[in-house]
This record gives C-alpha cells, sequence and structure tokens, in this order.
C-alpha cells in the first residue's frame, strides 16, 4: 500500500458553550479537521460559501435555543443533505422522530472515543478527495439514470467503511488503474430487489418478465461498465494504461459473503436508492458502490489531473 | 426499411439499443462481437448502418470495422462506434479507418435518431 497524503476536512462547528467549543475546536484539529466556528446566525452563508464542508458538529442546546431550533436545523439540513451531523448530547431524552430525520450521530462530551469513531467512519474526505467524491457520485447517478431511466435516483452520503462485508447477492468487481490511484470498484446489491425493480418496469420496456439471474448480472454488469467508462474518460489519462503492475490476490468467501483485497485500507462506500417516483412509500432498490484504492492511492496526483481533465459530451454523435 | 447491425457484448446493452430502433421504425439485426458482426455483414447486404460497442471479447469494434473497410471492401456502409472509450488516440484511430461516427456511451436515443435516420436513407 502507498502512503496515503492527509487531507484535512472542513467541519462546521457550532456549540452555544465556549468550553466545549474549544473542546472540540482541539479534537479536530487532532484529528486533521479544520474547524470553521460559527454562531447560528451565520451558519447558513457558511454553509453555501464552504461547498467542501465534510460534516457539521452542532450541540443539542441549539435545538432548543431561541436563535436557532429544531426550524433552524431543518433548514441547514434542506441546504446541504449530504452533510453528516454529529450532535454533541446535553441531555439524556429520546430524540424525537423529527429530530432524528438529520441528526446521524450522537455523542456526549464524556466519551471522545465515540466521536471518534464516527469520525473515522463518515468523513471521507479525510481520506477521499471532496471533488472526486462529488464526481464519483455525478457520473454514478448519471448511469444509473441511464440504465434504470424510470427509477428515481438518490446517493445517500458517501462514507468510508472497513469491513470486508459483500451486500446482496449480486456483485461485480472491475479493477481501476491510473497514475494516481490503483484498486477496484464494487457494486453490489440484492437479487430479489434487483429483479423487482425490473419488473416494477424501473428500466427500459421490454427488460422485466421472465428474468434468470444472467439476465440480473448482465444489468448489473453494464452498469459497473459504465461507471467505469466515465470514471476513465474524466479521471484516468491514457499513460496509465501502459502500465503493468502487480497485483494481489483478492479472496472471497461466498458462503460468509467475504471479500479481502489484502489491505485494511478504509474503503469508500455510497450507497444508492432508486425508487418508483409513483410509489415512494415502496422499499428502494439499494445499490452499494464502494472503492479500495489497496494497489496504490496519490491523491495529491488527482488534484492536478483533474484539474486538466475536459469530458466531452456523452451520448451524442460526433460525426468524422 | 432502414437495417441496422447492433454489435455489442453486453446483452442488456444489445437490448436496449435495439429496442429503441425497433420502436423508432428500424429493422434490426444483433451481434455478440466483431466477429460476429463481420459475419452478419457479409450475410445480409441490405445493412446501411454498423452500431458497434469497441471493446468486445474475441474481435473489438475498432478491428471489425477495419475488417469492413479493407478486406470486405465495403465503403458504403455507414459504421458509428457506441462505447464508453472517450479517448482521443483511439478516435483518431476510427477516424483513420474510415468510421463514420463516435457515440461515448450512455446511449441517448433521442440524441442520435436523426443522424441515424439520415444514414439510413430515411
Amino acid at each position: 500500500m502507498t502512503e496515503t497524503t492527509k487531507l484535512e476536512a472542513k467541519v462546521l462547528l457550532i456549540d452555544p458553550d465556549p468550553v466545549e467549543r474549544q473542546n472540540l475546536a482541539d479534537f479536530c484539529v487532532a484529528q486533521g479537521l479544520k474547524p470553521l466556528e460559527s454562531e447560528p446566525g451565520g451558519a447558513l452563508s457558511l454553509l453555501e460559501a464552504h461547498q467542501d464542508l465534510a460534516g457539521l458538529m452542532m450541540s443539542e442546546a441549539l435545538l432548543t435555543d431561541a436563535s436557532a431550533g429544531l426550524a433552524w436545523t431543518r433548514s441547514v439540513h434542506k441546504l446541504r443533505p449530504e452533510l453528516p451531523v454529529f450532535l454533541r448530547r446535553t441531555s439524556a431524552r429520546a430524540l424525537s422522530p423529527q429530530e432524528r430525520e438529520f441528526v446521524q450521530f450522537e455523542w456526549s462530551s464524556s466519551d471522545m472515543e465515540q466521536l471518534r469513531s464516527s469520525v473515522d467512519r463518515t468523513i471521507f474526505s479525510l481520506r477521499y478527495p471532496t471533488p472526486l467524491v462529488h464526481g464519483i457520485v455525478e457520473l454514478t447517478c448519471s448511469a444509473l439514470r441511464s440504465m434504470f431511466p424510470n427509477a428515481v435516483v438518490e446517493a445517500q452520503s458517501p462514507y468510508v467503511v472497513h469491513d470486508r462485508i459483500i451486500q446482496g447477492e449480486v456483485s461485480t468487481l472491475i479493477a481501476i488503474e491510473s497514475t494516481w490511484c490503483r484498486g477496484y470498484m464494487m457494486l453490489q446489491t440484492e437479487e430479489n430487489a434487483l429483479r423487482q425493480g425490473l419488473i416494477a418496469g424501473l428500466s427500459y420496456e421490454g427488460l422485466g418478465g421472465e428474468l434468470s439471474f444472467r439476465d440480473l448480472n448482465n444489468m448489473l454488469g453494464e452498469t459497473t461498465n459504465l461507471i467505469w467508462g466515465a470514471f476513465k474518460n474524466r479521471y484516468i489519462p491514457p499513460e496509465a494504461f501502459a502500465n503493468q503492475q502487480t497485483q494481489v490476490p483478492i479472496v472471497i468467501n461466498h458462503a460468509h459473503k467475504y471479500i479481502s483485497f489484502g489491505s485494511t485500507d478504509p474503503q469508500l462506500c455510497i450507497r444508492y436508492n432508486l425508487s418508483e417516483g409513483k410509489r415512494p412509500e415502496l422499499p428502494p432498490l439499494v445499490i452499494v458502490q464502494r472503492f479500495i484504492f489497496n494497489l496504490h492511492w496519490s491523491p495529491d496526483q488527482f488534484a492536478e489531473y483533474s484539474a486538466a481533465a475536459d469530458s466531452g459530451p456523452t451520448g451524442e454523435l460526433d460525426l468524422f | 426499411m432502414a437495417h441496422v447491425l447492433v454489435v455489442d457484448d453486453s446483452n442488456t446493452m444489445r437490448e436496449i439499443v435495439s429496442s429503441f430502433l425497433v420502436k423508432n421504425g428500424f429493422e434490426v439485426t444483433r451481434a455478440n462481437d466483431g466477429r460476429d458482426g463481420l459475419e452478419q455483414l457479409r450475410n445480409d447486404p441490405s445493412i446501411k448502418l454498423v452500431l458497434s460497442d469497441v471493446n468486445m471479447p474475441n474481435m473489438d469494434g475498432l478491428t471489425m470495422a477495419e475488417k469492413i473497410r479493407g478486406e470486405m471492401g465495403n465503403k458504403a456502409v455507414h459504421i458509428v462506434m457506441l462505447t464508453t472509450e472517450d479517448n482521443q488516440a483511439m478516435r483518431e484511430r476510427g477516424r483513420a479507418i474510415g468510421v463514420t461516427g463516435w457515440v461515448v456511451k450512455p446511449f441517448r436515443g433521442e440524441a442520435v435518431l436523426g443522424p441515424f435516420k439520415k444514414m439510413c436513407g430515411l
């Protein structure tokens, strides 16, 4: 594994208690996070100005604060729904369902380990550059909408995982190699959910009815191919294709839904929900995407290349 | 009827493209790689347009196009590559071979319907 470049991630910190705010700011710095301290009144403009924010840390006191409150928190969540919210608990009461809608993690200042663990899992930009992750989500949503034109496609907040679990029965694996990374992308989903989604008409007319497992494999396979192609066209310079480098064995144990790449590097994980627009109450088809750059990872070089990248339009005919 | 040969190793993609073309009045023949595509074209001279993926097993799309223009001597049929590849060197190779056009996937039928009809004389 290549040495990982230390990335810095910005978090918005809003806590009316000055001692707690300072403690939290110190914690953030120790974790490689850059805290932006704010009062509730200035938070919305900061959220707009800093599109590269990785999370919001706030005190429970704000939920009942006269200058903030639940309505304020909702407007923050509406403005940046992808941001994970870390709530410092100041009471033992149970959160209401409305509060639970936007709070991803709760912690109390007596247990900083709990917060550290949540940050490690959730602040993906400590390892993966935010523009890369946003680009991945954008090109994946485009590929999913292309393969499932009748589905409402939504990406959940990206996060990192350290487990080696395969989600569901259908999965694909494709190698990704560039001058700045080497590793794999996986798509994983449940066979029955995929079948039901196709029968319900999320994809193209004619793709449904009697579906064998091979049809389902092909569907996920072609989706993988589209994402891979878009990733390659956007982030992989042509000179990267000349590389013939070492590989490491990948271990798969189907009985335990286990896959190992021989590394414990954190994997970037994004879950996409594909639902029927007309029947949003039905459970969505969930497709899980994972990236693991276990063979080479230099996010600095990603930044250089992506700045020069200029992908052309897709789907249009370029006549020679 | 305007006859199109759709060449792609992905059954899903073949069906997505074919069903769109059929719905829009084209007759479609399917092939699952470049070798199969060459065979189908040899058997049916009524094909006006070959719509082909690039990366395929057995024979890739650009090699197939090269053989259509070279060995078969067919200069009349239009060849359009439909691929995830957006590599300039690959496009240049296609241009040099005599490929008519290049479409980067995903396939958006409405965006290419007009030119395809024109190529087929509709």
